[in-house]
Parts: C-alpha cells; sequence; structure tokens
C-alpha cells in the first residue's frame, strides 16, 4: 500500500477519498483545469485492505497507461470496445505492479495455486489473482503463438517499458 | 451551425479573426467564409479550432452547448454504458467537489450554457 502512495505521491496524483455510491470503487481524474490527477477512493473502502490495494493500483494504472486525452474524445460516440481497451491496459498494468512475473512465475512451479491461495500470497482480491492469471495466459499465449508483431509487443512489454519504469519507481 | 459558433466563439473569447487565421495558416476570407457557412473547414482544422478555442468539437459542430467537458479523460469518459445515471451525477459532483477542492478560485468555464444551439 505504502508503494502505491509513494508512486503516486510520485507522479504528483492527488489520492482523496469520496463518497462513491455503490457501483464505483474508485474513479481516476484528469480534470483539465487542473494540473494534477486525482483519484478518488470511495469512502466505503477500507483503508488496508486488499481490495483498496488493488483499486489503487488499477486507477493509477490509468494514469501509467493513458497517453494523453485524443483517446477520449469522442466519447459521444461512446465504444464500448475502445472503453474495455482503456480498462484492460490499467488492469494489465496493475496487475503487473502488484503481481510481478518472476513471482509469478514462482508461484505457478509448483502446479497452479488456487486463486485463494494466490490471492493471500500477494495480498490482492481472488478477482484480482484471476485477472492476473489471465493478462499472463494472454502474454504467454501472444509469445508463443503470436504473430511476430505481438511477439515483439509483448516481449517489449514485459521486457523494455515495465520493468525500467519499475526500477525507477522503487 | 458552425458559422454560428464560431461567431460566438469569437465574441466570448474577444479572439481576433486574423488570430485564427495565422494560427492555421489560412487566409482571413476562408475564416469569414467558415462563419457564414459557405465553406467547411476540413477535420484537422476544425480539431485545430477546437484547440485554437479550448472548446469541444461536439460543440463547434452543434452537438452539445457544453463549450468543453470538464473532465478530459479517464473516470468519467471511461464510464461504461451500464453504469445508472445516479452514479453519473455522482461522478460529476466528484468532479465539482475536485474542482472546490483543489482548484484556483476562479469560476470554472465551460459550464452548461443555456443558449440552445
Amino acid at each position: 500500500m505504502q508503494t502505491l502512495i509513494n508512486l503516486a505521491e510520485q507522479q504528483k496524483i492527488i489520492i482523496d477519498e469520496y463518497p462513491l455510491g455503490e457501483e464505483l470503487r474508485a474513479i481516476y481524474l484528469k480534470i483539465r483545469e487542473l494540473e494534477n490527477p486525482i483519484i478518488f477512493l470511495n469512502k466505503n473502502l477500507s483503508y488496508y485492505s486488499p481490495e483498496t490495494r488493488c483499486v489503487l493500483a488499477e486507477e493509477l494504472g490509468h494514469y501509467f497507461t493513458t497517453i494523453g486525452n485524443a483517446l477520449y474524445q469522442h466519447r459521444n460516440y461512446s465504444d464500448v470496445l475502445m472503453v474495455n481497451k482503456i480498462e484492460k491496459a490499467a488492469i494489465r498494468w496493475a496487475g503487473h505492479f502488484l503481481i510481478p512475473n518472476e513471482e509469478l512465475y514462482q508461484a505457478l512451479q509448483h502446479g497452479q495455486p488456487s486463486l485463494y491461495e494466490l490471492a493471500q500470497k500477494f495480498n490482492v482480491t481472488e478477482g484480482f489473482a484471476k485477472a492476473r492469471l489471465q493478462i499472463f495466459k494472454e502474454e504467454e499465449y501472444a509469445l508463443r503463438h503470436g504473430t511476430l508483431y505481438q511477439r515483439l509487443k509483448t516481449t517489449a512489454y514485459l521486457a523494455g517499458s515495465f520493468s525500467t519504469f519499475k526500477g525507477r519507481s522503487t | 451551425m458552425l458559422g454560428k459558433r464560431l461567431e460566438e466563439l469569437f465574441e466570448d473569447s474577444g479572439k481576433q479573426q486574423s488570430a485564427l487565421a495565422t494560427y492555421l495558416n489560412v487566409s482571413d476570407p476562408t475564416v469569414s467564409q467558415w462563419k457564414t457557412d459557405k465553406r467547411q473547414p476540413d477535420l484537422p482544422t476544425l480539431k485545430k479550432i477546437s484547440i485554437f478555442f479550448d472548446c469541444s468539437t461536439d460543440f463547434l459542430l452543434g452537438l452539445t452547448d457544453i463549450k468543453k467537458a470538464h473532465v478530459d479523460d479517464a473516470a468519467a469518459n471511461r464510464i461504461p454504458p451500464d453504469l445508472s445515471p445516479e452514479t453519473y451525477d455522482i461522478i460529476q459532483e466528484a468532479v465539482q467537489y475536485a474542482l472546490r477542492k483543489y482548484g484556483k478560485t476562479e469560476t470554472v468555464t465551460g459550464a452548461n450554457s443555456d443558449k440552445s444551439g
């Protein structure tokens, strides 16, 4: 949790809480009038729960995977696929951040642990662990059976940008 | 529609027609023709106009009366279509809250205007 908060501070992201109702756990806001992005965590989240960890990582993921505002300009022609794509990028980022590939490899070495075990080990929710496994499988598939472009892209994601970023942040 | 909007924007912003022409690298009469809807700018130009006036292209095209959306990106714009109107309202309130709490004291531009398009 502290790592996430430090990272946010380092990037000048404001973390605050707001009563967001039933449907949202958190939102990431980049408001044109304000210099700093803001993450609002729902008031009903308890601060140190694994859920809050996951939610915060995911919202930070939005910060690190959103390139400018261009993607969002067409919101009136709301494209569900695009929304999903954006969400997925954020979750992928969060997944790698909270459960780095090397550590996941280790955890998977002796047969696949249950979601409960994974969640316990990495202090995340089971839903998050499930999503992380899905990301892992997709990446493995892309590396083994993908087109050249997919292979290069995945390798670059895993080896390059992400780890250098992490190196800087820790 | 675009013509009407342009006139409105020139008036509101106090910017000169020639300034836009220079910014876009087009001639002054071209801008005049846009203002009277005799001609229309192409899409890249439209985009630049929206940057010049800091307004949305939707506003320029008359699709909305909101000059610019408060929230440029992320959350509010990635609202999945299945979220309830209540949640949408909550997000708008959260944005206003953030502006009050973290914004400068100046009033927020781009609020809903009463003028119809």
